[in-house]
């Protein structure tokens, strides 16, 4: 009820309240937001208590950091790099992250992903699972934010607040390193 | 696109899409919301740093190296998280700066935990760790994890008599106590949203920030005793001085009236005193004949004879953790560095030793913990063990500090 009051305020305006301290304002900017970065770091993370870690600890960052962000139409973007470091926070907490180097990637004028090797369904769920584990928090993000939340390039360019052009370069890497870690996985 | 790359593209979307299984917990923005009202905010960029000045690149980078250079400079460097041994004691003079870097000799352990830390607690010959969904036992001899008990749910407490442990899990409306001999838990009872506690002074006491209560619950029985209505939303606690010590934990900004601690009486379950202090407290101790008040800027001692507070001291920025040492009283804070978007800023984290009977600033211990990606306060709990304190540190990967400190209070 509270963030319905504040329905008839700009986001830019909110950003200047919460940086102010106002915790309501701080409120109407994280209700909408929550079910979306939650998945998003649910989908990184790949579990439901990291994911919680994550996404709270990036709203409350993002809550005592407001102050200095210069830029209120840009808090999505600097929310969505917030999230991401949390992410990775949560990934280095874990330890589990085994990073694949780009420097090993087989370059090759074919989409890789579609050269998987074919199995049964079962078999190739767990495979790419296993192989999503593999990778950085990075290329984990690129990944969720295009498949899972199914966000085209601009938007994601917008959220991680970096140029269309190394979006695609980034989500090209991204799909290549699964590749390479899918490789590792199925042996 | 090809049919095999659609199909690849399919696969992924299901089996990515597949490891999310939900959407936000319904209780997590309140939490968010919750801890943002007690978590201070960062004041405005210095104005050398405002937009239209001092933005190019060049001095960005050099700005940088200057911050870099005069943490080298105090006798800190950090690889890896590590720390590198500058100075042969833990006795190194004070820099200009008067922080004095940690060294090898004085961080006896570091201990990585897995989630984010909330609290420590010494009891039953044992360190006791609240964090993530758990309690992790650390056996003080070795410095090392001897038992794991799975709480389920988080946001929890420790709390210790010496003898007795017992916890809380904001979470899951729990309070529990830990059976040390067996390492799993003996009793739960249900108290709604129960916060911090304390144990002593004839019971268990836990605090309701968001219920406005105390509950007193009686060790012996296990049940609730007493259910005390206080003035504002109790969150800290401390016990000293045969009282029970509350105080609503609110970050300064939040504006609002000046905060106080409520002071009860466990002989009739009743306040008896509200003293003023500073807003925007953060931890409460008792030690040395005085209650020991941490808030943003200061750490506040209070003279129980007077009920009012009767010295002020300066321990560096948003000193948090508070434990009570043979000689001070040591108060943990982050200095600088925060989280993104500044992940390239390192700073320390210190650890502020308050002489017990001068009340003043005797050391300034600097812990080579990476503090631009710390959560929340950075140092939600200290503990102390004969001559070590166990620093809780809640940045980047969790961990909890073993840090000897005899040197210091033996001056």
């Amino acid at each position: 009820m509270l963030a319905e009051a504040w329905l008839l305020v700009t986001d830019a305006a909110l950003v200047r309240r919460a940086g102010e301290g106002d915790t309501a304002a701080f409120e109407a900017l994280v209700r909408p937001r929550i079910d979306r970065l939650f998945r998003t770091a649910w989908g990184i993370v790949g579990n439901e208590a990291d994911a919680r870690d994550a996404t709270q600890e990036a709203f409350l960052s993002a809550w005592r950091n407001l102050p200095r962000l210069r830029d209120p139409d840009r808090f999505d973007a600097w929310l969505g790099r917030v999230l991401l470091n949390a992410c990775r926070m949560a990934l280095r907490r874990r330890g589990r992250v085994r990073e694949i180097s780009f420097d090993a990637l087989i370059e090759s004028g074919h989409d890789p992903i579609a050269e998987w090797p074919r199995a049964d369904r079962a078999a190739e769920v767990d495979a790419i699972n296993g192989a999503f584990e593999r990778l950085g928090a990075d290329d984990r993000a690129f990944l969720v934010l295009h498949y899972v939340d199914d966000l085209p390039v601009a938007e994601i360019a917008r959220l991680l607040d970096k140029p269309v052009g190394t979006v695609k370069w980034r989500l090209h890497n991204a799909r290549k390193a699964l590749h390479r870690a899918l490789k590792e996985e199925v042996g | 696109m090809s049919d095999e790359s659609r199909r690849a593209d399919s696969l992924i979307a299901d089996v990515l899409g597949g490891r999310v299984k939900g959407s936000a917990p319904g209780d997590l923005v309140q939490e968010i919301v919750s801890e943002a009202y007690r978590t201070p905010q960062l004041s405005p960029r210095p104005h050398w740093l405002s937009p239209g000045r001092a933005t190019s690149p060049a001095l960005a980078w050099a700005t940088l190296l200057l911050l870099l250079t005069m943490l080298a400079v105090a006798g800190l460097a950090v690889v890896g998280g590590r720390p590198v041994v500058l100075a042969p004691t833990p006795t190194a003079s004070p820099t200009d700066s008067g922080l004095i870097p940690a060294t090898a000799a004085t961080i006896l352990a570091t201990i990585p935990l897995e989630g984010r830390p909330f609290s420590v607690a010494v009891g039953a010959g044992a360190i006791w760790v609240a964090h993530s969904d758990r309690v992790t036992r650390i056996d003080p001899a070795t410095s090392e994890i001897v038992a794991t008990i799975i709480l389920g749910t988080g946001r929890a407490d420790i709390a210790s008599d010496g003898s007795q442990v017992w916890f809380t899990s904001a979470l899951g409306n729990l309070v529990g106590r830990i059976d040390p001999a067996s390492n799993s838990v003996s009793q739960r009872l249900t108290v709604d949203r129960p916060s911090r506690l304390a144990v002593g002074a004839d019971g268990v006491w836990v605090t309701g920030p968001d219920t406005g209560v105390v509950t007193r619950i009686d060790p012996a029985s296990g049940r609730i005793a007493a259910t005390i209505v206080t003035s504002g939303h109790p969150e800290l606690i401390a016990i000293g001085e045969g009282s029970v010590w509350v105080a609503e934990q609110r970050a300064a900004q939040s504006g609002g009236s000046p905060s106080h601690v409520d002071r009860i009486d466990p002989n009739t379950n009743r306040l008896v005193a509200s003293i003023a202090v500073p807003v925007g407290v953060t931890q409460l101790a008792y030690g040395g004949g005085s209650l020991w008040v941490s808030t943003e800027d200061d750490v506040e001692r209070i003279d129980p004879a007077k009920n009012r507070v009767v010295a002020s001291i300066a321990a560096g920025p948003f000193p948090d953790g508070l434990a009570i040492g043979a000689r001070d009283v040591w108060a943990g804070s982050v200095e600088g560095g925060f989280s993104a978007p500044f992940p390239q800023s390192r700073a320390p984290g210190i650890l502020a030793g308050i002489d017990r009977v001068g009340a003043r600033l005797v050391v300034r211990l600097a812990l080579p913990f990476e503090a631009s990606v710390c959560s929340g306060t950075g140092i939600p709990g200290i503990a102390v063990d004969g001559g070590s304190l166990w620093v809780a540190v809640d940045c980047g990967v969790g961990s909890v500090y073993r840090v000897d400190v005899t040197a210091f209070e033996g001056r």
